[in-house]
């Protein structure tokens, strides 16, 4: 067990995948993309120091093709593999089968994966460890009448939730019976999509929680610590849509309590590696459990930067065996972060997902500021997944602070050429409701269906400066894209073109 | 060269002078003069300075209509300069009673949930599309019969694209 890994294959995509793979680099271990034909062209395929074609662009003919991951693993000699997250990160047989050809699966064994990966699996551990849990059925759903019979003995408003999901994919609210018949369809069919398997499990819906989640680390000499929790409460569609840490509600005592409890579940189905369990908090901080994730979550840099710990070189230490090299009076959280995910999506347009070529991009950075990011100028974004660009992190003393230093880092950012979300981020760090921390799973709903925003454009009248320098920007953008056309590719100084053009009107006039 | 621009509902009529001594131009926006110091410091992002004060202003263009990125807004634009392609407006299908269902992105068809000649109440589900991951329904915007299917499940679409048509 105990050996040095030598070589990473990285068995997903986008901002993740570059995240491991600067890891490796860091850590002077090798590193092996794959990629589908949609990401040739991508950062994973560039930064890593092999990389391999999987297949077609649909996940399930490229990244979920586990035989051919592990096929491309052996013959490249990898020693090990990180599934980061989603595809075949939380798939207990594909770490099976890593664990049966002699190649590391960075993360939890299969069996412990087996225990908590399936949320109904989960739920039944989760029993067996006397955590507190949101009532429920333990097992999947067979078939219409059975969610019909499950959620009347649990009562209405239930969740419908796909036991291999994860990210809000299959995962439906219904209030009523009359709506549980399309709902359980739609759920069903969206998780068989996602993530291969159509099972979905039913749960009592708690009004308005706090989702709360306390990320864990345990190594193969039963070592477990927790690293303080993350509030992950701004959701959209049970999506996170900001993550921060810690929690503004949560105390040194609720903290310890949450965080031995995580460890407990953990210790239960012998887990190792990172792991994030989620409890959903009411209203009087009752916690209850709600699902465990086996894997690197993608808002793990808030913990990282209140920790001051690197969670891919740590999983990968992890799997080589070493030991942790801290015990839990050693983690101390230290100031506050907050991560904004930066999706291809509209929120002008009932958040659509806008794939397609960015044509610009400015990076925001400065203090305080880390972007995790999988894309570049003229990447051009697919549709076959996960429409996250980027994720944005801004870190500070204070939770107040970190607001602001993210605000200013939005003003710096561009993405030029498809919609993002980043008004949104603008909108909610603006909003008394999260700038107190009065948040739960319900706010953004709440916010979105508020007050409109200011219709997209539209001027404040009180600054008339700004729009005069939008009208004579107008009429420039005009002029330089008629006489000048400035070629995306070539990299001839632009300025010569604004210079040439003015040359010209001079000559004309 | 004069440019006719509407910015947010108002029309605005703007001259340009370019003045070759610095990166300079000269302005006259509706009958007022000013000056201002444009730099293009790659496409697309330009820097103004007009009378000290500095923007940072980007060209969007996006599948949907080219904006103008100021700040925090996103402005739509129109400009009328009878040499220029983007003042063509965007001339939209004649709504004659029929309606098209269109796809608002590209996506796969997951689901087609009505079949031609069906009679549908509105804000019934017509059609499922999926794009990363997310499967949007597309409803009826009002009552009708549907009188074509224009896809098949599995078809990709790109946005744009008559899915159905009701009439």
């Amino acid at each position: 067990m105990n050996k040095k890994i030598t070589k990473i294959l990285i068995a997903n995509r986008g901002e993740i995948a570059l995240r491991v793979i600067r890891a490796c680099r860091e850590l002077g271990i090798a590193s092996v993309a794959v990629y589908s034909d949609a990401d040739r062209a991508s950062l994973q395929v560039v930064h890593a120091d092999e990389a391999y074609r999987l297949g077609p662009a649909p996940a399930t003919e490229s990244y979920l093709r586990g035989d051919l991951i592990l096929e491309i693993a052996q013959r490249c000699g990898a020693d090990a593999i990180h599934p980061g997250y989603g595809f075949l990160s939380e798939n207990a047989d594909f770490a099976a089968a890593c664990e049966a050809a002699g190649i590391r699966f960075i993360g939890p064994s299969a069996d412990a994966m087996r225990m908590l990966g399936s949320k109904t699996r989960a739920r039944q551990t989760a029993d067996a460890a006397l955590l507190p849990r949101v009532p429920g059925s333990v097992r999947a759903l067979e078939s219409l009448a059975d969610a019909k019979e499950v959620a009347r003995q649990v009562g209405y408003p239930v969740m419908l939730k796909a036991a291999a999901g994860g990210g809000g994919k299959g995962m439906r609210a219904v209030r009523s019976e009359a709506e549980l018949s399309e709902a359980f369809e739609n759920a069903r069919s969206e998780a068989e999509r996602a993530f291969g398997s159509g099972d979905v499990y039913i749960e009592k819906l708690i009004e308005n929680p706090r989702h709360i989640e306390v990320q864990i680390l345990a190594d193969h000499h039963g070592h477990c610590v927790y690293l303080g929790e993350r509030e992950c409460s701004v959701q959209r569609r049970h999506q996170k849509v900001i993550e921060e840490a810690p929690s503004a509600v949560l105390d040194e005592k609720l903290r310890a309590r949450m965080g031995q409890t995580a460890v407990r579940l953990a210790q239960a189905a012998n887990y190792t590696n990172a792991g994030t369990v989620e409890f959903l908090v009411d209203a009087d901080r009752n916690f209850y459990f709600l699902e465990m994730n086996t894997r690197l979550q993608v808002e793990h840099p808030v913990t990282e930067l209140v920790t001051g710990l690197d969670l891919v070189h740590l999983q990968i230490q992890i799997a080589e065996g070493q030991q942790l090299p801290f015990a839990q009076q050693d983690i101390h959280l230290r100031g506050h972060a907050i991560e904004c995910r930066i999706y291809a999506e509209d929120p002008e347009n009932n958040f659509f997902p806008s794939p397609g070529k960015i044509t610009r991009l400015l990076h925001a950075s400065g203090p305080g500021i880390r972007e995790d990011c999988g894309i570049y100028e003229g990447w051009t974004v697919p549709l076959d997944y996960d429409p996250i660009l980027s994720k944005l992190i801004a870190y500070a003393p204070t939770r107040a602070m970190a607001i602001e230093r993210m605000l200013r880092a939005l003003g710096e950012y561009h993405v030029g050429g498809i919609a993002t979300n980043v008004n949104l981020f603008r909108r909610i760090l603006r909003d008394e409701g999260f700038r107190t921390a009065n948040i739960d799973t319900g706010y953004l709903e709440r916010l979105l269906a508020g007050t409109p925003p200011r219709r997209e454009g539209e001027l404040d009248s009180a600054d008339p400066e700004e729009d005069t320098a939008a009208v004579i920007a107008a009429g420039l953008f005009e002029q330089s894209n008629f006489s000048a056309p400035v070629s995306e590719e070539a990299n001839c100084a632009p300025v010569s073109a604004w210079k040439a053009a003015a040359r010209r009107e001079a000559l004309l006039s | 060269m004069n440019y006719n621009i509407e910015l947010d509902g108002r029309k605005h009529r703007l001259s340009i002078q370019p003045n070759a001594e610095m990166n300079g131009y000269r302005f006259q926006l509706d009958g007022q003069s000013c000056s201002a110091d444009a730099q293009l410091l790659q496409p697309n992002v330009l820097s103004l300075l007009i009378e000290g004060k500095s923007f940072r202003i980007l060209f969007d263009p996006r599948p949907g209509g080219a904006a103008i990125v100021l700040g925090e807004r996103r402005i739509p634009y129109r400009i009328d300069d009878p040499r220029s392609l983007r003042s063509r407006a965007n001339v939209d299908a004649n709504d004659t009673g029929a309606r098209s269902i269109i796809a608002s992105m590209p996506g796969r068809i997951v689901r087609i949930l009505v079949q031609a000649g069906d009679h549908i109440e509105a804000q019934q589900g017509l059609i499922v599309v999926e794009a990363m991951k997310m499967q949007n329904e597309l409803k009826a915007p009002r009552a009708g019969t549907v009188t074509r299917v224009a896809v098949e499940v599995g078809a990709t679409v790109q946005a744009g694209k008559v899915l159905m048509v009701i009439e």
